[in-house]
Formats: structure tokens, C-alpha cells, sequence
């Protein structure tokens, strides 16, 4: 129910192919548009996922109402869009400025003094599993239940491309998510305040040493995960029916994608975005679209077991 | 306890063996005889009755989390798995729902084990994850596996509970009987939790590695907290089946456990407060109709108040305590 | 001939590139008390951890009671008679003093889940000899006064005796104790050596780690020498004492050949 038209509408129906009579290019148009179809869906698994490993790497806690701040981004786009009647992208503008102020404002109100009073890790987690409850309540308290819709902000028409009909939302996500990751990037490696994070996330207390205001530096990548979050939101929102619930299913794939990616990698997690996107994709087109969801769970699940360290780790053990 | 001043009479010592624990313990079974009476509704006992319900599944939450520190988002799925195996064996089968009740809460609890033995390794926030990836794929199958549960429609003309001659589906017959049980249970964790298994429990979730080197072994009494709080739960949802009489998947949401954890919690995970909030979180938004959306809104804003409070007062103690290391 | 209660046969542990232990021989005598010394780094909690079973060692074999014991879980290990304590003080935060030495003894007293709730079966008759054991321990570290305090309230000094105390409740052969005299001033220093003979005077193998060489010279039967990772010397503490290698890995080799 949460994501209707991505895949449905960029891929034809099984039967326009007779089983016996398949061309090489529709194969090829098969695959084109399950790859663009399952890396969109995937980088919108990947940013937030982006966004909790930063978090984890730079702050130690894990935000487990990621999905819900996903959820809120929505809504506000809803508001500006939709409610107020301003153009797409000054709404999409101002929702990732909200976004950033809700970030500092929670960021300040709670985060901050749970880590002066050193807080234990359970009650951390606790924490942000009450902020979820909560902003799903808000959400209800302010919009209803009722599901809302953003119509196709991206256009109908799909584009040609190599034969494959592909979404123009499908390519206004890869790029601007793309773009973001690789702006994230070269930020982390080349500017000063990259490399004073970069710090933190490895040695808090030699950081702070060195003269960099960690509480400050956790305080600023809070906000920057959820500006990310926000951009994957606005991407993600055209394609979804708003509903209070809807950042649930959205949270636990990014969860999933950090985890299959290597837990505490960046690159990693957006790997892991996107291998879960196409991986879903495919499950929905020759298993079951009903049973999508429980597929991408199951291999959360199974890399919890068999490869907790998932694909790329960059975890050190523990020393006693 | 405060040591009174010489020369001053306290009357804090006299009131303290007034209210003791057994004295609470029978005011509060005098207070829950006569409830009924006080809310003068049938609706009103029956949404109790589905409190104390989930005032099982809370309990179970306690021990899992509160004992033995393991954060789990999924129990819904116990309680889900519960109500259906009780569910589709007394409509399909035939099967006595007495019966029910004793098999339905060890299947559960054998889903519980399943879940327990890999997530024994699991820290933190992968543990929350795989409780709530367990729970989301339960969901599915549930809602996809019509023909075994019904799915979007769910299964109804559950037959009831019948006790001498009485139908225990009736809100007040089915409240007198669950609330023995639910002060057996709360018994029994308080006697578990002053147990050696209890303790383990205490040390597991204080510090593993110190627990397992003084020789408790970790790893079954994680999987034996999964399956006791697994089988509370499924319990809970065979009673709440043999209640109502039909049950279907939106029941069993998210939402579900996020709440049961929030109710925990604001019990200080407390064998007996937690469940208490349990019920009266339940009951509450019904008697507060105006304010029957918010609630939720309302309770998560306080545990996170409350979160705050406690985080700070535990931080001002290890400071006191500091200051008197560096003294001693 | 005295009984070996511990051989611990070529034990080597690698962490990625480093080095650990290299090819480590101890034979622990019992009813002894051994001590381990050795510079920062040279693998003495490494040791201990290998020994109570929390690291896996990549080559070597420990022998408990001629028993092999190389690669069992801590819990197993604990239940066959080795307790530890560790060098940072780990107490049990939700618990009370009591409960804590109380889960000292987990692996001796034996009731289940439903035992444990309904008063019935095992767990009566196990209940009683908990409290005895708690209070007989509480007695011989004179503690008795604090048992129902909160751990982390108390001072270090005692703490540290409750971790002991906490050890000694799982009815070990051989106590192993991690720097048990650090952090501690001289008056309770030989207080715990004392409390150390007694544990001893019980039939109780002690092993430990100490820096503290007042505290070593009190109680040490004997002394093993380790340098990063590698056994460089063994015996008691005039032997160690003299021994040029011992010297030159304390205070380098100028020291030493200026000694």
C-alpha cells in the first residue's frame, strides 16, 4: 500500500510478452526499467539510511524515528504545496528548512541534555522510539488520517530511453539523490568541517582535544541528517499516499540498508539502498507484489544472521 | 529510609508500615473488586477487560526488556500469533478454547524461541530492527494467508470461554476471571525477579560479559526471556480472541508494540506498576472521549519528559558518587 | 610433587597485526599464589582473559584440573571452578550487594523458571543455602553492613572486596584478579593482601596481576614475567627481582646494564 505506482507504472504487465516468444529488446527494456525502477526506490531507502549511519558515526545513537522525520517531511511539503499553493520548488525549499529547524530544535531540547547527563544506550534508544510515537500523533493531530496524495509533480509521460519507458521521477531522484551523495562526499573529504566530523565519528574525546566542539559537531550532523532525510522525503512523496503511518515501512528498509550495507558505512549504507530497492523490485515483479515487503525483511533478517557485519563493515571489535 | 532526627517524633515510620507492600496489594484487590461498580458500563468494563489484556502483554514486555534489557518493537506478533492459533484451532478444529489457552501461548512462545536464538547476538538497535522485521513479516503473512486466517477479513464466530455454566465473554464474568490471572502473573514475576533466575536476568542486562564470566549462560536466558514474554503475550491474544469473538490483522499493527513499549516504560518497567498503566492507558482514552485522539500524543511527549528526568537524576547521582570516590 | 590446578600450554592471541601473547607457558601450583607482572601491553589481562575463556586463543591449550579447557564459554569455564574479577570495577548496577555476590553463586544452586515462581521443587532448599553462603561470605570480608547498599554509593576500596566477594561465591579452585590492588592507598593495600592469604588459607589457587610491588613482595609464592606477549622470567620475587631481562623491560636497557 505505501509504494503503489513506482514500480507498476514503469513496468508493462507480464502478459504484453508471450512466454515463448520474448525479443532481445524487450528483455533488455525489462531490465533497464527494473534497474532505474529499483535504484530510485533503493536511493530513497539509501538517503535516510545515509542519514542514520552519519548520525551513529558521529553522535553513537541510533535514531530510530527516522522514518517518522520522513514522514514529516512529507507532510510539510504537503502543507506548502498543496495547502499554501506555492511553486514545487520553493516548497520543497522551505520544507528542508523546517526540517533542519525541527532538527535543531529536538536536537536541542532533547538529544543534547540526554548526552550531558551520559545516558544509557537502552534509554537513548527509548528516547527515539517515544520522538517516533510522538511525530506520528502530530501528524495525526494536525492532518487526520485520512490519505493525502501530492498528485505527479514530476509528470505523466514517461521518457524513452534506450527503449525503456522510463518515469521522468525515476530520473529526477537518481540525480538529485546522486548529486547530493557526491556533494555529501566531497564535503566529508575535502572541507574543514568534513574532516572535523570525520573526526568526532572516529575518536570523540581525541576531537575534542584537538579543539573540536564535538557537542556542536553532533548538534550540526543531526541537522544534516535530517536535511537529507528530508531530500529523499520530497523525492518519495510525489509516488506515496501520505498517511501517519507511512514512515514506518520507509524507516525499517533504511534501517535495512545500513545493516546489509556494513553498519557504521556511509558508502555502504547507499549500497545497501540501493541493492534493497532493485532486490524489492525484482521480488515484486516474478514473486509477489503482496509479499515485497516481507521479502525485503526477510533478507534484513538474514543478513542479521549470517552476515551481521553485511557487506562492506568497517566495525572494529571490542577490547575488553 | 530516613533515619529520624534525635528528640523528633516522625510519624514516617508509622505511615510506611501502614501502606507496605502487602497492604497496597489489598487495597488494590479491593479497589479492582469493586471497579465494575464505579464504572457502571458494560462498555466501559469491556474495554477494561481488553486493558487488562494488554496489561499481559506489557508484563511480558518487563521481563524481556525491563529485566533482562532486550528493547523488542515486535511483540504484537506473539500477541497476533496467539489469537489466531486460538482463533482457527476452536473455529476450524473444534478444539476446546480451555484448551486453547494453555496451547495457543506455547506456540507463541516456541516463536519466541525461534526469534530469541539469533537475536542472542544482537545489540541494541539490531535487536529492535529484528523485532520489528519479525513482527512486519508475521503481519504480511497473516493478511496474504487468507485462506488459513481469513486474511483482510479476519476470523469471527470465535466461540467464548464457558466456566460453570457461565459465558465468560460477558465483560463482567470475563473481568473477575482475568484479573485473578493478571495478579497471578504479576505474582509470579515478582518471585521471578527476586529468583537466581531473575538475578541472571538483572546481570544480563546490567553487563553481559560480567554475567557470563560469573557463570550465567547468556544465551538461554535470553531465549527464555523471548519465550516468557512471547508466551504472555500469545496468551493475552487467545484471551482477547475467547473475548470478542472475532479478531482481524488491523489489531496487530506497529503501532501496537511501539505502545506497549511506551506503556512499560512509563511504568518504570515495574512488574506490577507497568501493567496497571497498561490497563489504565487503555481505559483512559475512553473515558476521556474528547480526548481520545491525543492521547498518544500526550503519553509519548511525557515518557520523553520523563526520559529526560530520569537521565538527569542518575547523572546527578554518579556525580555525587564521584565527588565521594575522590574523597574516600 | 606439588598438583598443577592450571597448565597453560603455548598460548598465543592475535588481535589483527598485533601479537598478543606469543607462545605463553604457566603452570599454576595448587593452593599457590602466582602473580603476573609486566609492563603496560605485555599481555597479562590478555591472559586472564584467555584463561576465563573470554578470548579464543589462536594456538595453545589451557589445562584446568588436567582438564582441557581452551575454547569453552566463560559460563562453562566458571562452572568448572575459575572465577575472575576484572580491572575496571563491573558491578551489577540494578542490584543490590547482596544480589550481587548472591549471583556469585549462580552456577552452584540449581532451580528453573517454574521453580522459581511457584516456591515448589529445588528452590526452597536452594534459597536457604544462597542466604547462608551470602551471609558466610558477608562475614569473612566484613561486609555485612553493606549488603543491602547499592554498589556504585559505596567507596572503591570496598567495591573492589564486593567483586572478590562476588568471585569467591561461585566456589572457585582458582580465583584469578585483575590488578585487585589498583586505585587502592598502602593501609588498603595490605589489608587486601591479607584478605588474599586468608582466600588462600581457604585451599583457594590465587592468580593476579599487580603492579603494586610492595603488594607483590607480601604474597607472591611465585612470580611470572611477561613482555610483549613472551614469558621472560618466572620465580620468586629475589629471582625476578635480579633477573637483568625483568629490569631491561621495566626500565630499558640502559638502566639495566648500568645496574
Amino acid at each position: 500500500m505505501l509504494w503503489p505506482s513506482a514500480t507498476r507504472k514503469e513496468v508493462p504487465d507480464r502478459t504484453s510478452f508471450a512466454c515463448d516468444e520474448i525479443e532481445e529488446g524487450s528483455v533488455m527494456e525489462l531490465f533497464l526499467q527494473v534497474v532505474a525502477g529499483g535504484t530510485a526506490i533503493g536511493l530513497l531507502y539509501a538517503l535516510p539510511a545515509l542519514a542514520i549511519v552519519l548520525l551513529w558515526n558521529t553522535a553513537g545513537f541510533f535514531n530510530l524515528a527516522q522514518g517518522d522525520f520522513v514522514a514529516l517531511t512529507s507532510y510539510f511539503l504537503y502543507f506548502f504545496y498543496i495547502m499554501m499553493h506555492m511553486p514545487f520548488v520553493l516548497a520543497a525549499v522551505l520544507t528542508i528548512l523546517c526540517l533542519g529547524a525541527v532538527g535543531f530544535i529536538v536536537d536541542k531540547a532533547l538529544f543534547h541534555p540526554l548526552r550531558r547527563f551520559n545516558c544509557n544506550p537502552l534509554l537513548m534508544l527509548i528516547v527515539t522510539i517515544a520522538l517516533s510515537v510522538f511525530l506520528k500523533n502530530l501528524i495525526r493531530a494536525i492532518w487526520g488520517t485520512k490519505p493525502l496524495s501530492l498528485g505527479n509533480v514530476f509528470g505523466e509521460t514517461p521518457l524513452n530511453f534506450f527503449h525503456a519507458h522510463i518515469m521522468p521521477h525515476t530520473f529526477w531522484t537518481v540525480g538529485l539523490s546522486l548529486l547530493l551523495i557526491v556533494g555529501l562526499y566531497i564535503l566529508s573529504q575535502k572541507s574543514l568541517l568534513g574532516v572535523a566530523m570525520r573526526a568526532a565519528a572516529e575518536s570523540r574525546e581525541v576531537a575534542q582535544l584537538m579543539g573540536v566542539k564535538s557537542n556542536f559537531i553532533i548538534s550540526l550532523s543531526f541537522v544534516i541528517s535530517l536535511m537529507i532525510t528530508a531530500v529523499a522525503g520530497i523525492l518519495a512523496t510525489p509516488i506515496l499516499f501520505l498517511i501517519p503511518e507511512m514512515g514506518d515501512s520507509l524507516g525499517l528498509k533504511a534501517f535495512a540498508a545500513t545493516i546489509i550495507g556494513g553498519f557504521g558505512n556511509p558508502l555502504g549504507a547507499v549500497v545497501g539502498g540501493i541493492l534493497l530497492g532493485i532486490v524489492e523490485t525484482l521480488a515484486g515483479i516474478y514473486l509477489s507484489s503482496s509479499y515485497k515487503d516481507a521479502i525485503a525483511f526477510g533478507i534484513l533478517i538474514a543478513f542479521l544472521l549470517f552476515k551481521p557485519k553485511g557487506l562492506f563493515s568497517l566495525k572494529i571489535s571490542e577490547k575488553v | 529510609m530516613r533515619i529520624p532526627a534525635p528528640g523528633s517524633s516522625r510519624p514516617t515510620r508509622n505511615w510506611r508500615r501502614l501502606l507496605g507492600p502487602k497492604q497496597l496489594a489489598l487495597l488494590g484487590a479491593v479497589f479492582a473488586m469493586v471497579l465494575p461498580l464505579i464504572l457502571n458500563s458494560d462498555y466501559l468494563i469491556l474495554v477494561t477487560d481488553m486493558g487488562a489484556v494488554v496489561a499481559f502483554i506489557v508484563l511480558g514486555l518487563v521481563v524481556l526488556a525491563g529485566f533482562t534489557g532486550l528493547v523488542s518493537l515486535g511483540q504484537v506478533a506473539f500477541y497476533s500469533i496467539g489469537s489466531y492459533v486460538a482463533a482457527i484451532v476452536t473455529t476450524r478444529l473444534g478444539l476446546s478454547p480451555w484448551f486453547m489457552l494453555l496451547i495457543a501461548p506455547t506456540v507463541a512462545a516456541a516463536f519466541g524461541v525461534l526469534v530469541g536464538i539469533p537475536a542472542f547476538n544482537l545489540r541494541g538497535p539490531f535487536l529492535v530492527i529484528i523485532t520489528i522485521g519479525f513482527a512486519e513479516i508475521i503481519r504480511i503473512l497473516v493478511i496474504n494467508l487468507e485462506h488459513l486466517t481469513g486474511g483482510p477479513f479476519g476470523i469471527s464466530r470465535i466461540p467464548s470461554l464457558k466456566l460453570a455454566g457461565l459465558d465468560l465473554a460477558r465483560p463482567l464474568f470475563f473481568y473477575y476471571f482475568i484479573i485473578v490471572l493478571l495478579a497471578l502473573a504479576m505474582y509470579g514475576a515478582i518471585r521471578l525477579r527476586k529468583s537466581r533466575v531473575g538475578r541472571a536476568l538483572i546481570a544480563i542486562r546490567d553487563d553481559e560479559l560480567t554475567a557470563e564470566v560469573m557463570g550465567v549462560n547468556v544465551k538461554y536466558y535470553k531465549i527464555m526471556s523471548f519465550a516468557l514474554s512471547a508466551f504472555l503475550a500469545g496468551f493475552a491474544g487467545a484471551l482477547y480472541a475467547f473475548l470478542t469473538g472475532y479478531i482481524g490483522p488491523d489489531l496487530y499493527t506497529f503501532n501496537e508494540s511501539a505502545s506497549y513499549l511506551c506503556m512499560s516504560v512509563l511504568g518504570g518497567f515495574s512488574a506490577v506498576v507497568s501493567p496497571l498503566v497498561g490497563v489504565l492507558l487503555t481505559l483512559l482514552p475512553e473515558l476521556l472521549r474528547s480526548l481520545k485522539d491525543y492521547y498518544m500524543l500526550f503519553f509519548s511527549f511525557i515518557l520523553m519528559v520523563l526520559v529526560l528526568f530520569a537521565a538527569w537524576r542518575e547523572h546527578k547521582a554518579a556525580s555525587s558518587d564521584s565527588d565521594k570516590e575522590m574523597g574516600a | 610433587m606439588a598438583k598443577v590446578t592450571l597448565e597453560v600450554k603455548a598460548i598465543s592471541k592475535r588481535f589483527g597485526g598485533v601479537l598478543a601473547l606469543n607462545q605463553v607457558d604457566v603452570s599454576i601450583l595448587e593452593n599457590s599464589r602466582h602473580v603476573i607482572i609486566g609492563p603496560n601491553g605485555s599481555g597479562k589481562s590478555t591472559l586472564i582473559n584467555v584463561l576465563s575463556g573470554v578470548y579464543t586463543p589462536e594456538g595453545g591449550d589451557v589445562f584446568f584440573l588436567g582438564e582441557k579447557i581452551t575454547g569453552l564459554p566463560p559460563y562453562r569455564i566458571t562452572a568448572k571452578g575459575i572465577a575472575r574479577t576484572f580491572q575496571n570495577i563491573r558491578p551489577f548496577r540494578g542490584m543490590s550487594v547482596w544480589e550481587n555476590i548472591a549471583l556469585g553463586l549462580h552456577c552452584r544452586t540449581h532451580y528453573g523458571l517454574f521453580e522459581a515462581i511457584s516456591h515448589l521443587g529445588r528452590e526452597p532448599v536452594e534459597s536457604k543455602k544462597i542466604d547462608s553462603k551470602v551471609t558466610e561470605l558477608a562475614e569473612f570480608f566484613e561486609i555485612g553492613n553493606l549488603l543491602s547498599a547499592n554498589m556504585q554509593s559505596l567507596p572503591y576500596g570496598k567495591q573492589r572486596i564486593i567483586e572478590i566477594a562476588r568471585a569467591l561465591a561461585s566456589e572457585p579452585k582458582l580465583l584469578l584478579l585483575d590488578e585487585p590492588a589498583a586505585g587502592m592507598n598502602t593501609a588498603e593495600a595490605q589489608a587486601l593482601a591479607q584478605t588474599i592469604k586468608r582466600i588462600s588459607a581457604l585451599g583457594v589457587t590465587v592468580a593476579l596481576i599487580e603492579h603494586n610491588m610492595e603488594f607483590v613482595k607480601e604474597i607472591a609464592d611465585i612470580i611470572t614475567v611477561l613482555d610483549s606477549g613472551e614469558k621472560i622470567a618466572e620465580g620468586s620475587f629475589l629471582d625476578v627481582q635480579s633477573n637483568r631481562r625483568v629490569v631491561e623491560a621495566y626500565l630499558g636497557k640502559r638502566v639495566a646494564a648500568n645496574a
